[in-house]
């Protein structure tokens, strides 16, 4: 029985697509190689009792436009009051959350002018974020080979930009090819609240904070970020699934893609064909292109073009099972931790992957899913994903053994310096590496963005054929996030992706 | 020789330039041939700032800072005649990376024979090499097109600017596609990301990244350096064959040409003469004040020093917004490099098996992998000089025998990295010179074991010592980092790229303007061809 | 500085003009004697013997070498057996020649490859996920072509082997005074001709072993410049000169495609997919913009310009390569001629050209610029296929 449409892969992206394709109309199947729905926020049981919430979790960067069109309140979606993070510097902590006055306060405790200075920098974003925000919500104009449609929204944009008067215009050109540690340097002096707003931005990219560019991704997060959803990317993952459901769209679980023949549909690892005019791959660009088609399909210009997508896992996650919840500073109301005490440490902890060695100073980004689901683990225990800046994807010598409990026992005493009593709590815990994480996650390099967010994959996601969804193959559409504007819970590249789709 | 006085003819000129830095020399002779009364004030004995010869060691002539020649804008020799008043350049030849214990690889003028030694590391790089040359050839006429005219301005709704956005939009569009592609690339990406797509091995690799760093205060890796290795490219599209060259007789012969084309044009230059201040009344610059207390009348008065230099010194921040000052602060100077001069007995042997010195005669690059250069780098962010440093090293005296003894050569390092701001202080540098030169010199010992016994004197020049000499801010050797926020319409800051300045009559014509640094005399002959139809003198 | 090739040492003993060039990095005769005109007629009467080691040569082995080839080729190499060796060109995805050369199948897991220009990386990236391997062996063989109506005889003489029975474009596996040799019957000057590959080690003696065996052919060594009459009048192309690879052309407009190149014939369309193929689809059915032809000179004419300044007719001395305009008799600009000669046997005037399609058909008279005492002057030309010699003992 023929689909209109196949959607490839079961994240927040294929959701996305699945549902605005389904409400259009269409009759759509996704194709979800694992047996759980969610891809980067699916849950899998990493030791007999707690379960890994995945490794994606903020959905501050939702797009509630699309919360809105699919009607994903209707399904269970609603939004936290405020989502609260605790950055752990040096000898300090300071708790930011969305609300920008709440913050400025906290910071005040560590500086007063760089309290005043967060208003402004956050002030700053407010003026400038319209028409970046518009440009990240559009399907992007084809640089490489423009046509007349192309130019014109090439000229609508610098014409937005202008419209925000001269020097701000000047300053966005400015700020976005700089370096985050510049940047921020020209903010703050607070070592600890520089290193909390760089950390997110930088570990994107194959880069530090002293990498020219990453306060392009900074500018991206702090213009994009809003409300999260209650429950995080489990929540958001559960709502998106009803309303697909919901539409109408058929669900494949267990299904791995052995090979794409645009046109016709998909052939299935179990030797059963899925046929569909349209077909929606929402994994990476070279998952789909190197591995699921036929090289002799493929121009050799077009080929070397996806070959060259950088895609370098630079990130593990240690998942950790543990028998009393942590005690938090700050009344326990964060559920996110981030451990980075300066800029530099950072930096530091970036050096050493380009040699394919590892830190023993990582920089965290620590989850608390099971406040929220309390069903991850049994009750009165938890469940804390670490994720691990930096780590190379190969190792100088290998991930051995040895070299695992090397990271897990530096990143265990790291979290054990500044939530005491963590260590002894521990009783099961789980390490992918970048490798296992391309394993079990199906994601080239590891990359957690499928593909590096550096300025000229942002520019050019992920080549000049696929920048605007669409492939050298009739019928073959790319939404995930090695498409534009690129990784992380945003929905952006499934419904982008659909209305190309939808145009033809 | 020619010598320089000390004090002006008289008091009062149309045009005063504070600096006597080669594009203060450059646009002071524009100036002069205009019809304009010029003085340049210059206040070490010689001119030339960066770009100076000195005689070290009796015998022994050393370009003390800048060492090769490399986009000095053909049409400005052309235009100034500058051949005539003693300017030669002898192209650059090859290019040699040692490796200890081997052959190393030359890259040669000859193609063949430079595919040849690619391949004894990689045949997939060997038989690409030519191909990436044409590539970059094809994309250096659009960088020609940026260096050779003033910045254009993306926030302005002057016809005359949008028509420029329009014309430069015309060259990419006439790209094909994949032009297209590689420049957004080129203009973006890291320049080892950006070779890494066409080659493979080392040390080619790092060698042809290396150019992307010299100067900056940043690695390889760091996103933004690929560009520049286009300028190695935009020598065919000047009409000559290598971008790359010696002066003869020194860096600072080019320095001297453009001095005696000023003077043959009737410019004045003083030497000897430090400014105090620039003289401000009303936010209308009047003229300069000597250290000496002599004052100078000017109708403009025109600045070839740094940015920093030019308004915290000689402008002073009462004169300016807040604003203003807050940006100038904040444009990175950020010196990065030093310089270990050789006098040397003899040429030093490198073991490398080659016979003869042909491949010694153009630049020798030592950065064996792409670890070695980006752990310099790493240990330069936290305030340490690279133990193990990048270093370009050219032999002049093999080319130019006039300036060393016969038999004798001289050696000059460029040495990345070395940070201005160590993490003991900047002013710590005194104490950490003699360390620093041991570094190089051991770096080079594992090249050429017997170095250390040719050494008849060595001059080691540390960012602080740059800054000491110069008078650049942190010894930043392009007056600004040349990252991308700090290039073309943001150049030295936005609303101020075109040479102009808050202060009226005050105007920059140095590398801290657009387009940069180098020896390119660029910024020098824009500064006052602008000046020139602006009505700025 | 250009390196040497292994049959250097005799090369070098006999090149009394030292006229060389550096070809391909290699250091190559152009003319052994002052005059190339003796090594021409060696070509033609007898035979000569050139030193062609600077050609690119690749090996393709395992067992998706063929896979590889018919992916690369515009030629379909599923036909070549083994045994064989095939001419052949190829092409980028927009169906713009890179380079040609000849594919030699020694057994259907092994190749060799020979081009213009190192093509290592383009082969390289064309075999992602293939069993194969591609190795640059072009320093290892050396290769000597022996070309002439007399090569037959020598190389009997001097090899074992059915040389006689070596058919055209075949290949066997042979020995030269006892040094293994694979000898093709191939060739660049459009007459009898074989090429002997051998190991560096052997080049002396096997270079030694066929100059004995040609003592009482009058086989002489050959170089370049008589080779570029050769191959005008064969009317064969030449990479650098006739066209240019698409990937050392700076604009689009330089590229040139097979049927552009009257390679149409090399070029297999309906089988499975190769790089180029769909744009050479699209071409073939919508023309292409360029053809490439023969040109030969009006004598009468030609002399009749010289004969003007009281001179006699000035033939070029050696073959030309730089491009002169070609015009319709309108006296518009419709193409260019890229290469051409002065035939001594065939006493004609030649050139081969590229013209813009529409312009002409075969047999019109077009006019080709010529200098004649320093003043340009147009000289009628006769369109023909670009082939002006072409004997029958070359295939026999």
């Amino acid at each position: 029985m023929p689909f209109d449409v196949v959607v490839i892969g079961g994240g927040v992206n294929a959701l996305t697509a699945a549902s605005y394709l389904a409400k259009a109309g269409r009759k759509v199947t996704i194709v979800c190689p694992t047996d759980q729905i969610g891809g980067l926020c699916s849950r899998h049981e990493f030791y007999p009792g707690f379960t890994s919430p995945g490794i994606l979790y903020d959905t501050s960067m939702f797009r509630s436009w699309v919360v809105d069109e699919l009607g994903l309140k209707d399904h269970g979606l609603t939004y936290a009051k405020s989502t609260k993070t605790l950055a752990f510097g040096k000898d300090q902590h300071i708790i930011l959350s969305e609300h920008i006055d709440e913050t400025a306060e906290e910071i005040a405790k560590v500086s007063s002018s760089d309290a005043k200075n967060y208003k402004e920098m956050k002030a700053f974003y407010g003026k400038i974020s319209g028409p970046i925000i518009q440009f990240l919500n559009t399907i992007p104009a084809d640089i490489v080979d423009p046509q007349s449609s192309d130019l014109w929204s090439l000229f609508k944009r610098g014409f937005q930009l202008r419209k925000l008067g001269k020097k701000d215009m000047l300053e966005v050109l400015r700020l976005a090819p700089m370096a985050v540690y510049d940047w921020l340097d020209e903010w703050f002096e607070n070592d600890g609240l520089k290193a909390a707003l760089a950390l997110l931005a930088v570990t994107e990219s194959y880069s530090g904070p002293w990498s020219p560019g990453t306060n392009a991704n900074l500018l991206i997060q702090q213009v994009s970020r809003g409300s999260s959803v209650k429950g995080d990317g489990l929540a958001l993952v559960s709502a998106l699934e009803k309303a697909a459901k919901s539409f109408g769209a058929h669900f494949e679980t267990k299904a791995k893609v052995s090979a794409i023949q645009p046109g016709k549909g998909v052939d299935l690892e179990d030797n059963s064909f899925i046929e569909a005019k349209t077909i929606v791959a929402a994994c990476g660009p070279k998952n789909v292109f190197l591995e699921m088609m036929d090289a002799r399909h493929l121009s050799n210009t077009f080929e070397q073009r996806v070959t060259k997508f950088r895609t370098r896992g630079l990130c593990s996650q240690l998942l950790l099972a543990v028998n009393k919840a942590p005690s938090l500073v700050g009344n326990g109301e964060a559920n996110r931790i981030l451990i980075a005490e300066d800029l530099d440490s950072i930096e530091r902890a970036f050096d050493p992957i380009k040699y394919d060695e590892v830190t023993s100073h990582p920089c965290l980004e620590i989850y608390l899913p099971s406040q929220e689901h309390n069903d991850l683990a049994p009750t009165g225990q938890a469940v804390i994903s670490v994720l691990i800046h930096y780590t190379p994807y190969s190792l100088k010598g290998g991930w051995t053994g040895e070299a695992r409990e090397k990271l897990c026992d530096n990143v265990i005493e790291t979290l054990d310096n500044k939530i005491p009593g963590i260590k002894q709590s521990i009783v099961g815990k789980e390490l992918l590496t970048p490798q296992d994480i391309q394993e079990r996650y199906d994601l080239s390099g590891g990359q957690l963005c499928e593909g590096e967010h550096a300025l000229d994959q942002l520019l050019v996601r992920p080549t000049p054929e696929c920048s605007q969804y669409k492939t050298p193959f009739d019928g073959l559409y790319l939404c995930s996030g090695g498409s534009f504007p690129g990784g992380g819970l945003t929905g952006a590249p499934g419904a982008l992706a659909v209305k190309m789709v939808l145009r033809k | 020789m020619i010598k320089f006085v000390s004090k002006p003819k008289t008091s009062s000129y149309d045009a005063v330039i504070v600096g006597g830095g080669h594009n203060g020399l450059v646009c002071a002779a524009y100036l002069a041939k205009a019809g304009k009364k010029v003085l340049v004030v210059e206040k070490r004995p010689l001119v030339g700032g960066a770009a100076v010869s000195e005689q070290i060691a009796p015998g022994f002539i050393f370009s003390t800072f800048s060492y090769v020649v490399s986009l000095f804008r053909p049409h400005i020799i052309r235009q100034l005649n500058l051949v005539k008043h003693g300017l030669q350049i002898i192209p650059m030849e090859t290019t040699y990376n040692p490796i200890p214990g081997d052959k190393g690889l030359v890259r040669w003028a000859d193609a063949g024979r430079t595919r040849h030694e690619i391949a004894r590391f990689s045949q997939k790089d060997a038989s690409l090499y030519s191909e990436f040359g044409l590539a970059m050839g094809r994309l250096s006429r659009f960088t020609k097109n940026i260096i050779d005219t003033t910045a254009p301005q993306p926030a302005s709704l002057n016809p005359k600017e949008l028509f420029k956005l329009l014309k430069m939009g015309k060259i990419f569009k006439n790209f094909d596609g994949n032009m297209r592609y590689l420049n957004v690339k080129l203009m973006t990406m890291s320049a080892i990301d950006f070779l890494q797509e066409w080659f493979e091995s080392e040390p080619l690799l790092p060698s042809m990244a290396g150019s992307g760093i010299i100067g900056t205060f940043m690695g390889i890796r760091s996103p933004g350096t690929a560009y520049v290795l286009l300028h190695h490219y935009m020598g065919e599209i000047d009409g000559a064959y290598r971008a790359w060259g010696f002066s003869i007789g020194g860096t600072g012969q080019i320095s001297l040409a453009c001095a005696k084309s000023a003077l043959s044009f009737g410019a004045e230059i003083i030497t000897d003469a430090a400014v105090d201040h620039i003289d401000i009344k009303n936010g209308r610059a009047r003229g300069i004040v000597l250290e000496n207390g002599d004052d100078i009348k000017a109708g403009t008065v025109i600045s070839c020093l740094d940015p920093n230099r030019t308004f915290l010194k000689m402008v002073g921040e009462h004169e300016l917004s807040e604003n203003f000052i807050t940006q100038i602060k904040r444009y990175k100077n950020r010196g990065s490099s030093g310089k270990v001069n050789l006098a040397l007995s003899r040429l030093p042997n490198f073991r490398d098996g080659r016979p003869g010195q042909h491949h010694l005669k153009g630049d020798i690059t030592i950065a064996p992998t792409i670890d070695y250069v980006e752990r310099a780098y790493d240990e330069a962010k936290y305030g340490e000089y690279s133990k193990r440093p990048f270093l370009n090293i050219v032999i002049p005296s093999l080319s130019d025998p006039s300036v060393a003894p016969p038999g004798k050569h001289v050696l000059s390092a460029f040495v990345q990295y070395a940070p201005y701001n160590i993490k003991e202080g900047a002013d710590k540098w005194p104490d950490k010179r003699e360390a620093f030169g041991n570094a190089v010199i051991d770096t080079i010992e594992e090249y050429c074991p017997d170095i250390r016994s040719c050494i008849i004197h060595k001059q080691i020049i540390s960012p602080w010592d740059i800054e000491k000499m110069t008078g650049l801010t942190e010894g930043n050797i392009f007056q600004g980092e040349l990252s991308l926020e700090q290039l073309a319409f943001l150049r030295p800051v936005a609303e101020w790229s075109r040479y102009r300045t808050p202060i009226s009559k005050l105007w920059m014509c140095g590398s801290g303007t657009h387009p940069g640094g180098g020896l390119m005399g660029a910024p020098g002959e824009l500064a006052a061809k602008t000046m020139l139809t602006e009505g700025g003198v | 500085m250009p390196i040497k090739s292994p049959f250097h040492q005799r090369t070098s003993q006999f090149c009394q003009s030292m006229n060389w060039k550096d070809w391909a990095g290699y250091y190559a005769v152009v003319s052994y004697d002052t005059n190339h005109e003796q090594e021409y007629f060696a070509y033609r009467h007898a035979a000569g013997l050139m030193d062609v080691t600077p050609l690119f040569k690749y090996e393709v082995t395992g067992p998706d070498s063929l896979h590889l080839l018919s992916r690369i080729m515009a030629k379909d190499i599923n036909k070549v057996k083994q045994g064989q060796v095939t001419y052949c060109c190829w092409c980028d995805d927009d169906g713009k020649i890179l380079d040609d050369g000849t594919v030699s199948c020694l057994s259907q897991d092994h190749y060799r490859v020979t081009s213009a220009e190192p093509v290592f990386h383009w082969f390289h990236q064309n075999a992602r996920s293939l069993k194969v391997t591609i190795e640059d062996i072009t320093s290892r063989f050396g290769i000597l072509a022996l070309q002439g109506p007399l090569s037959r005889e020598i190389l009997t003489h001097a090899a074992g082997g059915d040389i006689a029975s070596l058919g055209f474009f075949k290949l066997i596996d042979s020995t030269i005074d006892n040094r293994r040799v694979t000898i093709t019957r191939t060739g660049y000057t459009g007459d009898l001709g074989y090429e002997i590959w051998c190991e560096n080690n052997d080049a002396l003696v096997v270079y030694d072993a066929v100059m004995e065996s040609g003592k009482n052919y009058q086989l002489i060594p050959a170089g370049l410049a008589a080779l570029d009459v050769a191959r005008i009048e064969a009317g064969f192309i030449m990479n650098g000169v006739d066209y240019f690879s698409a990937n050392h052309c700076v604009i689009n407009s330089r590229k040139s495609t097979p049927f552009e190149l009257n390679l149409g014939w090399s070029v297999n369309l309906n089988r499975d997919s190769f790089i180029g193929q769909q744009a050479l689809k699209k071409e073939k059915k919508e023309g292409s913009l360029w053809q490439f032809v023969g040109l030969e000179y009006d004598w009468d004419a030609y002399e009749k310009i010289f004969a003007n300044f009281d001179l006699p007719p000035q033939t070029p001395a050696q073959a030309w390569r730089t491009a002169v305009p070609v015009y319709n008799k309108n006296g518009k600009q419709i193409g260019r001629a890229t290469s051409g000669a002065w035939s001594p046997i065939l006493k004609k005037n030649l050139a081969l050209a590229s013209i813009k399609t529409g312009n002409f058909t075969m047999g019109d008279t077009l006019h080709i610029e010529v200098t004649a005492e320093y003043e340009r002057q147009l000289c009628p030309v006769t369109v023909c296929k670009p082939m002006f010699f072409n004997p029958d003992r070359k295939r026999d």
